[in-house]
């Protein structure tokens, strides 16, 4: 089944997922955090050796802006994060999404290949199940919607992230106006995000940067 | 005393190239050629990366110089000059005349570097191709009057492939990159120490197997994942009880379940038992590793359902006591 694939390559899904699967689970207890997915090449099964780990990402609206420079923080400090020349095994946080706007957009044939068979990690059960309902149009593109929870958080778990969230609501409060300017005066000063061939969406309920190479 | 000086000009020598095990072996001949040639001479070696840079300059300096009275005729092995290629330079300007210095690099030289200009001979010593290898193995196997038949040498070429696919693979290097440092000449001398201890004179695949087979295999989930779909219970029970005994963590199941999910959009059949065993983990009926068979069994048989529902619920019972 997987012949065509070298040793080597092998090997370095396997490094990968395994880097995703600690990183995902660290990051998906943390507070607004509703579901951490796996997509790209590593899930199509188009990866080489030179492949980076793209990750999707769900929070709590309203959280945006400062989950995504904290997560940011978090797997550059863990020095998994992809950034300049260092791209393959890398995490790339080039999609956030909140509950809000849980269908992936714009549809087309891209989007269906590269989304339909999302690995979730960890994550919140009813977050998942609302991804699966809003991106059936993928269907029509030739791609079933067959994007799977591994590990659903336990009632337990939610509470104690609500709890948690509840706590630190007042500082999000205040960081997100800041951040989400901050995030958007770089975004409107990098000349990769103005290049008509880079895909980039930001908005208040998503964040999409596929910059051109 | 030597006094060769007059005899033979050269007094900088430079080893370097990515085949480290060649590299390494001309040195180790070219120091017992000298040992031969001058009985007397004092064998100095360092790793130039090892001293600071001023215990390094104290070092080497006298040794350069030679400007005791009573100094024996040496030579001097500088292991990973690059590191230190400035200081070397000034150190090196001038060279005793019963002194010779050996400047050995483990990997590819830059051209830039001023090693080259202050060495009077450099040998370089590039990536082998596989059939430089594969005759490498047989010449280390001719000295035990041992030879390897087409289809083990064929094995060989294909083995040395896999190695220097994992070493790209561990280095992450893209297609057009080159390899710095190629260990694959170690490889060699070791599988020919290896076929040297069988003591067999004829050397065949099965041979070239038993040898390898102990080398570690990297890729573990998709040999797994290939079992499961070709419904082979035996392999997949080994595979399970061994990354039990290994401790093996929880995640790679996880990553067996995702690639077999993938699989399921080219074969069909398996698409709902792999929804029965999703269902069983997740409800905790049984440890993943057992659903894992279970689901290998069911392949195959060609059964439809992993378990009988009434099988099911007596599991839970016996489990939850419910």
């Amino acid at each position: 089944m997987h012949s065509r694939r070298s040793e080597a390559e092998k090997c370095f899904w396997e490094q990968c997922w395994m880097r995703s699967w600690w990183a995902g689970l660290l990051v998906s207890n943390l507070p607004f955090v509703r579901l951490v997915g796996l997509n790209g090449s590593l899930v199509t099964g188009a990866w080489t050796t030179a492949s980076d780990i793209d990750w999707y990402i769900v929070v709590k609206p309203g959280s945006i802006y400062t989950m995504r420079a904290v997560l940011a923080l978090l797997l550059h400090c863990m020095g998994v994060r992809r950034h300049g020349n260092k791209v393959a095994a890398r995490i790339c946080l080039n999609r956030f999404a909140t509950s809000n706007l849980l269908k992936i957009g714009p549809e087309n044939e891209y989007h269906a290949r590269v989304f339909s068979g999302t690995v979730f990690l960890s994550g919140w059960n009813s977050e998942y199940e609302k991804f699966i309902q809003f991106n059936q149009w993928m269907y029509q593109y030739g791609y079933p919607v067959t994007a799977t929870l591994v590990l659903p958080k336990r009632n337990q778990a939610r509470i104690a992230q609500l709890l948690l969230e509840l706590m630190l609501t007042p500082l999000i409060v205040v960081s997100e106006p800041l951040v989400r300017r901050w995030q958007l005066k770089r975004a409107q000063h990098n000349p990769a995000v103005a290049n008509p061939q880079s895909r980039v969406r930001l908005s208040d309920d998503e964040l999409c940067f596929h910059l051109a190479k | 005393m030597m006094s060769s000086a007059s005899t033979s000009p050269n007094k900088v020598f430079l080893f370097h190239g990515s085949d480290t095990f060649r590299s390494y072996t001309e040195l180790r001949t070219w120091k017992s050629r000298y040992a031969a040639r001058y009985p007397d001479a004092v064998e100095h070696s360092i790793s130039a990366d090892e001293l600071s840079e001023d215990r390094f300059a104290a070092w080497l300096q006298p040794l350069v110089m030679g400007d005791s009275l009573f100094s024996l005729p040496a030579f001097v092995v500088i292991k990973r000059p690059s590191s230190r290629e400035r200081q070397i330079e000034a150190l090196l300007a001038q060279v005793a005349a019963d002194t010779f210095v050996v400047l050995w690099e483990p990997g590819a030289l830059p051209e830039t570097s001023v090693l080259f200009s202050i060495s009077d001979q450099v040998k370089e010593f590039a990536i082998p191709g596989d059939t430089a290898l594969v005759h490498r193995l047989e010449t280390l196997l001719a000295s035990a009057e041992m030879t390897l038949d087409e289809d083990a040498r064929r094995h060989v070429s294909q083995l040395l492939r896999l190695e220097l696919e994992r070493v790209r693979g561990e280095k992450r290097l893209r297609s057009g990159q080159i390899l710095d440092v190629d260990e694959r000449g170690w490889w060699v001398a070791s599988l020919a120490l290896r076929l040297r201890a069988l003591g067999v004179s004829h050397i065949t695949q099965a041979h070239l197997e038993l040898v390898t087979s102990a080398d570690p295999v990297p890729a573990r989930v998709f040999g797994l994942v290939d079992a499961i779909l070709s419904g082979n219970t035996g392999e997949v029970a080994r595979t399970v009880a061994l990354w039990r005994d290994q401790s093996v963590d929880q995640g790679m199941y996880y990553a067996v379940l995702s690639l077999l999910g993938r699989s399921s959009k080219r074969v069909a059949a398996i698409s709902s038992l792999l929804a029965q065993v999703d269902l069983i983990i997740k409800n905790g009926l049984l440890d993943i590793e057992i659903a894992l068979c279970a689901l290998t069994d069911a392949i195959a048989k060609g059964k439809e359902e992993i378990f009988e529902d009434r099988l099911l619920w007596k599991v839970a019972v016996a489990r939850f006591g419910r």
